[in-house]
């Protein structure tokens, strides 16, 4: 049989034809996930953040704090 | 003739594309803040870098939104920061990134914005001080606080008048650094000097524990992207990307030899390592010129994706992550198992006919061969600086 048909040259282009698949397969992944910023997931939340007042416990006397 | 005028005409596509894509609007700041925040109110304040300030639901206290930029794996990432009227964090929001998804992801999945919430705007900021880097994703880690730092700074200082006690930027260099940069030198010296050809065998081992699985990093098409496109990461906290980029290009460009693909790639070593399973001798060499094109022409097409996306993440379609990161989509293993079990029959399968690297490094070694008498005059060498006769 003519070595350039052999059954390995055989294999070793359709091996090569998976991998390009499988390679163009990725860039098209790449390409589709090249959406930077999920806007849905990574809304600015500034409506929830309110200032507080430093909360005192009810059961400090203010009038007679010392500090020892 | 009609080989000139393909080359020709692929390098000045490649070009075209690079100027068009610099020329391309930025996204635009202001159309971004009208996205996530619809009902509310808020003012530019700042464009460089942009501020914006916006109005609390009371009409009394301001928050700050400003947009840092800084400089990731695979290209700039534009981070949002969110402060409130003490000066507190509140939010960070990855706005833009060129990083590899999986990586992105990694660093989100980790909580690694959250982090940032309550520390003061006039903080170091610091990564490994303040904040904890993502394992496996360090460069993107720092990219972020850097980003986040930049801002928060620009609003403490201008809009808050806080004063911040920065600390002069260090630079990193470790055990990491110091082994590539022997690595390398020791390649030189082995190859160029003494000529020690079988001690590539060493120096590859060596190359896939330390660039392979401990620093899992090594010259790809995104980083050769990145430095065309002059997405260059800071130096003083980089310099590990500096050695390995720079040392193969620089070998290649000074010696007129790809001396990184068979003495340093931790792929490539790989390769070697499963080609020895049936024995080295049995493994068949891919001799098809037609398939010894294929890695040229994966090389021009991924530049071209990464250029027009201005993305350098896009064209990446290496398994060398999946490998050494254990990271990547179900493709990726996949991609990774064929070429794998693949090199067991075949020697070097991935290099020979699909690795862009090779084919980027080649190309850089025959323009120095043909134009240089630099150093010296290089004696006519093979592909790869490859001893073609595969029982050797």
């Amino acid at each position: 049989m003519n070595n350039k048909y052999n059954i390995g040259n055989i294999l070793n282009h359709a091996l090569c034809v998976v991998t390009l698949v499988l390679i163009g397969l990725i860039f098209w992944q790449n390409i589709d996930s090249n959406s930077v910023a999920d806007l849905n997931a990574q809304k600015i939340n500034m409506e929830s953040q309110t200032l507080q007042e430093p909360e005192i416990p009810e059961n400090i006397d203010m009038h007679n704090f010392s500090v020892e | 003739m009609l080989k000139r005028i393909m080359i020709v005409v692929a390098v000045a596509m490649l070009i075209g594309v690079l100027a068009y894509s610099n020329m391309a609007a930025e996204k635009d700041e202001l159309l971004y803040m009208k996205q996530i925040l619809p009902q509310t109110s808020f003012e530019e304040i700042n464009n460089n870098p942009p501020t914006f300030k916006a109005d609390q639901s009371n009409g009394k206290d301001h928050y700050y939104v400003v947009f840092g930029e800084a400089n990731g794996y695979g290209g700039p990432l534009k981070i949002a920061t969110v402060i409130d009227p003490l000066g507190e964090i509140q939010q960070v929001v990855v706005v833009e990134s060129r990083e590899t998804s999986s990586f992105l992801n990694k660093v989100l999945k980790a909580k690694f914005l959250d982090q940032f919430k309550n520390i003061k705007a006039n903080d170091p900021i610091e990564l490994g001080a303040d904040i904890d880097s993502v394992t496996g994703a360090t460069v993107s880690s720092r990219a972020i606080a850097n980003a986040v730092q930049q801002g928060s700074h620009e609003v403490a200082v201008n809009q808050l008048g806080l004063s911040i006690s920065e600390k002069p930027e260090s630079w990193k260099f470790g055990l990491a650094e110091a082994s590539a940069i022997i690595l390398f030198l020791a390649v030189l010296v082995l190859s160029l000097v003494l000529k020690k050809s079988k001690i590539r065998y060493i120096t590859l081992l060596a190359a896939v524990v330390i660039f392979g699985f401990w620093l899992k990093i090594q010259i790809s098409l995104s980083s050769i992207s990145a430095l065309l496109m002059g997405y260059w990461p800071p130096i003083h906290s980089n310099m590990i990307w500096y050695v390995i980029v720079l040392g193969g290009l620089g070998i290649a460009l000074f010696s007129g030899r790809n001396l990184y693909c068979y003495w340093l790639c931790p792929f490539g070593g790989v390769q070697e390592l499963t080609s020895m399973v049936r024995g080295r001798s049995k493994c068949r060499r891919v001799s098809n010129q037609a398939l010894k094109l294929l890695p040229k022409i994966l090389l021009w097409s991924g530049l071209l994706l990464t250029f027009l996306y201005r993305n350098p993440a896009i064209g990446s379609y290496e398994p060398f992550g999946t490998l050494f990161g254990l990271t990547g989509t179900v493709l990726n293993w996949l991609l990774l198992l064929v070429i794998i079990t693949v090199s067991i029959f075949i020697y070097r399968f991935w290099c020979d006919c699909f690795c862009p690297v090779g084919a980027f490094l080649d190309i850089c070694a025959k323009i120095r061969r043909r134009l240089g008498k630099l150093v010296h005059s290089p004696e006519k060498v093979t592909r790869h600086q490859m001893p073609m006769n595969k029982n050797e």
